[in-house]
């Protein structure tokens, strides 16, 4: 098997919480007397996974499991507590994320972001936005070859050229996106992030969308991290599919394998929750487990999960390899898991 | 690029007619402080015993003062200074004022506290006394005015420019930024700070009224300009005196031409803030 693109293992990102030790907690500390522990907030715990050239990668779970903080390391907008990420073969977790704005690899991985207003620059036109990646990553300073470049990246993702002198408020939601993504795909990256690329955009506006962003995968050859809460987008749209929760991994596999027969309680509960679905609705109770301070020996599902027992309070189950699904149970589903979707 | 600039004017001013009135004043105070010297019917200096405190006529529509001067061709000469000291000492403030401002709201942490405090330091005593300490205390001339003034109102701006800053610095476009290539001093500088400029636009067009009254204030109590240059708060402060015997034109001309000149930056505001920003534009 070649090398995957993206081999991300360990992933960690952990926020202390409350204020940092005063002066006289570190005097304190000085003479000997090491003050209480910060609590620490697991917002991404120990995941690993590969993005293979091409692949497009899903990654499914609700708000606050820790997809926006694992982006954010994956494109070097933020920096990991711990673990490794190589890109293309090359460590890059180690590159602080205030010098990777200069790195070689900065062009390479790109990034498209949920809110299409938010994220265009309130006074660059659709122009200067796309032009921007191109003079800073790719050292284009020739007028007309950057114009030319421009209006090619305009036309691939559909943006006609008369709106590439408009300001973000003369645009429409879908003209937003689109600069958005043409943005994103000028300087040529290998692998693209999809934050929720759709998740702010009118339902008919949505569906043009993915099919743009699925046929530039074809035709440029990337490979795609799809963040999304819409778990019918990932199906069509990705080869593999991940699945968060809490800040780890709880299921990761082929796309119409997980979906098909999910092996873990959590993502079972997510696919009967697809309108539509043939299996009748899997209803969790109770909230989630705190991710402050999460005790390492006990499953991150515990408390909501429907088939837990005292064996998942003691005892975290690892992620588990199966025939290429993995799942981090310690009672996975049936392979012929009856929740078929229709 | 004129043109639309031109259309974008055209459609703020109509939108606003008060704009219209900020301005065409300050157009007016312009050319007055460009031209003053050539607009002026006599020299602002030239004194002339025999015509002392006449009141308005039609040779000097303003009257005389006490020295025989035209108010008139004193009032409209002293707007050069007045604006001078004024654009000075906004520009001044504006420029060390928001860069600072920008840097504590962009970095936070101990850059953010230090700043923060200083800014505080300087509003914790009453600005303008700090102002007459400064001026007193540095020399009576018209730069140290210009500094006195850039000092007292160091602190508006930096603690705009720290809020518009701080909120924006998690929006989407910084982070976009980021991947196109841009380093943390880029983003500030290119794309955050930027975005910052239209509230900053109303905060300096009211401190330039500001400022102005200020420069006079000074004048008026003896610090800073020295009497025989025309200058408005020396003229109010020499009129002032004469107001009990009848001789109102010595400090009222040159007191409205203040408040007109206030006026006209109070109201200027607004119209700065919609013509510089792109949301407004259609």
């Amino acid at each position: 098997m070649t090398m995957p693109l993206l081999e991300v293992a360990h992933l960690r990102k952990l926020y202390p919480l409350g204020p940092p030790p005063g002066l006289a907690a570190r005097l304190a500390a000085r003479a000997g007397r090491p003050p209480a522990p910060r609590p620490v907030l697991h917002a991404v715990d120990d995941v690993s996974f590969t993005i293979g050239a091409g692949e497009s990668l899903g990654l499914v779970g609700e708000s606050g499991c820790g997809k926006s903080t694992l982006v954010a390391m994956l494109c070097r907008l933020s920096d990991p507590s711990a673990g490794t990420i190589r890109f293309d073969g090359r460590a890059i977790a180690d590159i602080p994320a205030r010098r990777f704005a200069r790195d070689p690899d900065r062009a390479r991985i790109q990034m498209v972001f949920q809110d299409p207003s938010d994220s265009l620059n309130p006074r660059h036109t659709g122009f200067d936005a796309i032009a921007e990646p191109l003079r800073r990553l790719l050292g284009m300073r020739s007028g007309a070859v950057l114009a030319a470049r421009v209006a090619e990246t305009a036309d691939r993702v559909g943006l006609p050229q008369a709106l590439l002198g408009r300001l973000p408020h003369q645009l429409s939601g879908g003209q937003k996106a689109r600069i958005n993504i043409a943005r994103a795909i000028a300087v040529e990256p290998r692998l693209l992030v999809l934050d929720e690329p759709t998740a702010a955009l009118d339902v008919s506006v949505q569906a043009v969308i993915l099919q743009l962003l699925d046929r530039l995968r074809r035709d440029l050859g990337l490979s795609y991290l799809f963040v999304s809460h819409d778990l019918n987008v990932v199906r069509l749209l990705c080869d593999r599919v991940m699945v968060m929760y809490l800040g780890k991994v709880m299921e990761l596999g082929p796309a119409e394998d997980v979906f098909h027969h999910p092996r873990h309680p959590y993502t079972q509960a997510l696919v009967s929750a697809i309108p539509g679905a043939a299996a009748g609705r899997i209803r969790l109770s109770g909230e989630p487990r705190s991710p402050v301070d999460p005790d390492p020996r006990t499953c991150r599902f515990f408390g909501r999960c429907p088939i837990g027992t005292a064996r998942c309070a003691r005892e975290a189950p690892p992620l588990v390899d199966s025939g290429g699904h993995l799942t981090a149970c310690h009672f996975p589903g049936p392979p012929e898991a009856p929740a078929s979707v229709a | 690029m004129t043109s639309t600039f031109a259309r974008h004017l055209v459609y703020v001013l109509r939108d606003n007619p008060v704009t219209v009135v900020a301005f065409g004043l300050f157009l007016v105070l312009v050319v007055l402080g460009l031209f003053g010297p050539l607009l002026a019917p006599y020299d602002p200096l030239a004194t002339q015993a025999a015509l002392a405190l006449q009141p308005p006529n039609a040779s000097h529509w303003f009257g005389t003062d006490h020295l025989g001067r035209d108010v008139l061709s004193r009032v409209i000469v002293a707007a050069r200074l007045d604006l001078l000291i004024s654009v000075c000492a906004v520009t001044l403030s504006f420029a060390l004022g928001s860069s600072l401002g920008a840097v504590a709201g962009f970095y936070g942490g101990i850059a953010d506290r230090v700043i923060g405090r200083v800014a505080d330091t300087i509003m914790a005593f009453p600005l303008f006394v700090l102002a007459m300490g400064i001026v007193a205390a540095l020399g009576n001339t018209v730069e140290n005015i210009v500094y006195a003034t850039a000092i007292i109102n160091l602190p508006f701006y930096a603690r705009v420019a720290r809020a518009e800053v701080a909120i924006r610095r998690q929006a989407g476009f910084v982070d976009a930024a980021r991947l196109a290539g841009n380093g943390e001093l880029r983003l500030l500088a290119l794309h955050i700070f930027p975005n910052t400029l239209p509230p900053m636009m109303v905060q300096v067009s009211l401190n330039m009224g500001w400022a102005i009254l200020n420069a006079a204030g000074l004048s008026f109590i003896g610090l800073g300009v020295r009497p025989p240059t025309p200058e408005w708060g020396i003229m109010v402060a020499e009129g002032a005196t004469y107001i009990i015997s009848g001789e109102w034109w010595l400090a009222l001309f040159p007191g409205a031409a203040l408040m007109l000149a206030v006026f006209c930056f109070n109201l200027l505001g607004d119209g700065l803030r919609d013509l510089i920003d792109p949301r407004k534009r259609t």
